[in-house]
């Protein structure tokens, strides 16, 4: 992919100027805490990149790049950070220099811009994860197999993956979910149906033969079958425009037999039951602070990420990466699935109760039709008003949310208004004292009623067909996905483990030659086992030491990294990955190569002892250091000073450092600076341990802020704080 | 812009997934015109929002 040849880092992190000449090989930077390592693999990554991802992204908190990226005594200029980085492209054999400032951290000089070193350029780019420290890669090892999931498909760019599953379970489910109404509605229309035909079944036969004894009263020839294109009114005169309708006695009567049942349903023990228990279910939900507001904001979620697009949100206009906006609201919808579960639970109490609504609905809608048709029509009060609070309270309860307005609504949920009763019996009266109808008009009133509801019976099958058929083929997507998505992963992590353990085995070869894993991809978690000793598999931070915990964590990204860029990952920068000072087993010699990668360069920022820098790989590697380290740093090669290279020269000014006073007490300056005056008296002093404050005035309270300080010098003898304090 | 062979070679998990996931949908009782239209949503369109995945399963018109 890219080697890097030389890097110039400009008042940038803890850097004032530096220049470092890599020549294309691999690299180590070494050196005691806060001398500008992670400096180095910062500026690296903003060379390539614009961006410095410990200084952005979620859980930063306050920090940012051009806030942050500057020198501390540089920070309120950050068009003087600048990092050059020079870079050959093998696979194009050009040489490229790139050149970012932080006050336009986007926009790279670009040294030959050629389309072919742009598409390379922007594909690195795109790759951040070829700068990772510790922190981040023991997160692979260390996470839960949900959280692990969820950093291995990031780097393996599977978040679209994961998503489109989650996506088609929730259609799937969405869809199955609207059979339930359809069903209750169907079993409500053939109900209505078989109440007006008065037959036990719903047989073509037992209709065919009711249908016709009426067709005969009317001189009608009889049906031969009920086809979806035959009405039993087949035959019969059209109502003339103008003449009333009449209201059909028998009908209206039954009508009002089917209302007084629903009325009687709708106030049931039953019915108050169900309903105390659905708002106990809701007012649970809306209790718990966190879970109702996750209930809103699921529909919130939902919506927003239907409209998001790239670019910057449509409200304040914020920039946003939208993958970064999608992988952090799939987070916060992970946190729903304890409501979904309660959700739904309340969902499947709610069913019936507006079942029941619904049927009480129609049955009263039912009558205050009949009186509409009357001349004039009849006014009773209390009808349509009862049908559409049952509509109303039904929508409500179907809705759910906000469960504030469907709570309120329950409680009057069972109650029916006595005036009602009154409605219907005078609504009962009045047809009772209608005329008798004739024989004729008695069989055309029945078939026309009939066929409404058979009508209304055929509508209903005819959504729930075709809501099965969409929910079946929803399940059969959403199935076939996740199989073969779940086939797929579990070929590439088998890759991966296999990969993983070997590297594994390479670097730990001294004790841990027979090392194995196993990881277990399922439904949005990645479970990882590994092997201690031979007693078994168990998770990674169980019984391994945190230096070998560190090395899987970096043997794991090598496999994956090699998973995805297969020949193509030539490059890494890693910071603080090699070894703990006094440590041996956190990475015992380089990463294993050049066998494992014969192309791939490494940065490793280093922490450990000068006589445990045993770099002994064969490969040219070079070390940056100073002090005790000035023997290793002979040995792999030089310090490279941007103003030549020299023991009294400070690489954070370049210059050859002065004289000057230790800690002015009292005088209210960064501790950076106070650090890096500090240094350069110990330059002056030469020693190869600089004792600091020789003459007392090192404070305990500035020795503690000096050893948290980040700012130290890449050259600097070691540095032994307040020793005489 | 067409992809230089430095990039050629990434593995690209994502697309193995949904190649994969067609060429079995292909086996089961869903219509070619659902799989062709996965297709496209998929990988060529690559959206991967409800909305399109309602439509690519059944079709513009039912998948409100």
């Amino acid at each position: 992919m890219i080697r890097v040849e030389s890097i110039t880092i400009k008042e940038f992190r803890g850097i004032r100027d530096l220049t470092l000449d890599l020549n294309g090989r691999n690299f180590a930077v070494c050196g005691p805490n806060g001398t500008g390592k992670s400096g180095v693999v910062d500026a690296l990554e903003f060379a390539l990149t614009g961006n410095v991802s410990r200084l952005s992204g979620e859980g930063k908190g306050d920090v940012s790049l051009k806030q942050h990226g500057p020198h501390v005594d540089r920070r309120t200029h950050p068009d003087e950070a600048r990092v050059t980085v020079r870079i050959t492209l093998p696979s194009l054999n050009r040489t490229v220099t790139i050149e970012r400032c932080l006050k336009t951290p986007a926009a790279a000089n670009i040294a030959p811009s050629d389309p072919e070193v742009l598409e390379i350029l922007r594909r690195v780019e795109a790759h951040s994860e070829i700068v990772l420290s510790r922190r981040e890669l023991i997160r692979y090892v260390l996470a839960t197999p949900g959280k692990r999931a969820e950093e291995v498909q990031a780097l393996l760019r599977l978040h679209h993956v994961e998503q489109i599953r989650v996506t088609l379970q929730k259609i799937a489910n969405g869809s199955e979910k609207q059979l339930v109404p359809l069903e209750n509605a169907v079993a409500q229309a053939r109900d209505s149906l078989l109440r007006v035909l008065e037959i036990p079944e719903l047989t073509a036969e037992s209709m065919l033969a009711v249908v016709n004894a009426q067709r005969v009263v009317l001189s009608l020839p009889a049906l031969p079958d009920l086809t979806e294109a035959v009405s039993v009114k087949d035959g019969i005169a059209t109502q003339q425009p103008g003449h009333p309708q009449r209201i059909p006695k028998a009908q209206a009567i039954e009508a009002v037999q089917a209302a007084r049942e629903a009325l009687a349903e709708v106030a049931s023990g039953h019915t108050i039951t169900c309903a105390s228990e659905v708002r106990a279910a809701l007012i649970a939900l809306e209790d718990d602070p966190v879970v109702a507001s996750s209930v809103k904001r699921d529909v919130f979620y939902a919506t927003g990420m239907e409209i998001a697009e790239p670019g910057a949100c449509p409200f304040c206009d914020t920039a946003w990466d939208l993958d970064d906006l999608k992988k952090h609201v799939q987070a916060k919808t992970e946190h729903l699935k304890e409501v979904a579960l309660k959700r739904t639970a309340a969902e499947t109490k709610i069913a019936p109760l507006a079942a029941t609504l619904r049927k009480a609905q129609v049955s009263v809608e039912t009558l205050d039709r009949y009186a509409a048709l009357a001349t004039p029509p009849w006014n009773l009060q209390g009808l349509s008003e009862f049908s559409t609070n049952c509509a109303t309270i039904a929508d409500r309860l179907a809705t759910l949310l906000p469960l504030s307005g469907t709570t309120r609504v329950l409680s009057g949920v069972s109650s029916v208004p006595l005036r009602l009763h009154d409605a219907i019996a005078e609504f009962e009266g009045r047809v009772a004292a209608l005329p008798d109808p004739t024989t004729q008009d008695a069989a055309r009133d029945w078939l026309t009623l009939v066929q409404e509801r058979l009508e209304v019976w055929r509508d209903a099958i005819r959504k729930q067909a075709a809501a099965k058929e969409r929910a079946l083929r929803a399940r059969q997507v959403c199935d076939t996905y996740s199989t073969a998505s779940d086939g797929v992963l579990a070929g590439i992590y088998t890759d991966v483990e296999k990969d993983f353990a070997s590297l594994y085995r390479l670097a730990n070869r001294d004790d841990e030659d027979k090392f194995h894993a196993h990881i277990v991809p399922s439904m949005g978690k990645l479970g990882f086992d590994v092997d201690f000793y031979g007693r078994g598999l168990f998770p990674p931070g169980a019984y391994h030491s945190e230096g070998h915990q560190d090395s899987m964590g970096l043997c794991l990204y090598l496999a994956l990294m090699r998973y995805l860029h297969g020949s193509r990952f030539t490059f890494a920068v890693l910071d603080a990955t090699a070894a703990e000072p006094g440590m041996h087993h956190r990475w015992p010699r380089p990463p294993p190569q050049p066998s494992r990668f014969h192309d791939c360069r490494t940065e490793p920022s280093v922490r450990r002892r000068e006589d445990e820098l045993d770099l002994r790989s064969g490969v040219p590697t070079r070390a940056v250091g100073g002090g005790r380290h000035r023997d290793q740093v002979g040995a792999r090669g030089r310090i490279q000073l941007r103003r030549g290279a020299t023991d009294h020269a400070c690489l954070c000014c370049g210059k050859p450092v002065a004289v000057e006073p230790v800690w002015p007490t009292g005088r209210r300056v960064g501790v950076r600076s106070q650090v890096a005056t500090a240094l350069h008296a110990g330059h002056e002093e030469r020693g190869r341990s600089a004792v600091l404050d020789g003459q007392g005035r090192l404070s305990a309270a500035v020795q503690r802020l000096a050893q948290r300080a980040q700012h130290r010098m890449l050259s600097h003898p070691q540095l032994v704080l307040g020793q005489k304090s | 812009m067409t992809e230089s062979p430095a990039v050629q070679e990434m593995a690209d998990v994502p697309a193995q997934v949904f190649e994969s996931f067609l060429e079995a949908l292909q086996g089961t009782d869903v219509s070619a015109e659902v799989v062709a239209r996965l297709r496209k949503t998929l990988l060529v369109d690559q959206t991967y929002t409800e909305g399109a995945l309602k439509a690519a399963i059944w079709g513009e018109e039912q998948s409100t």
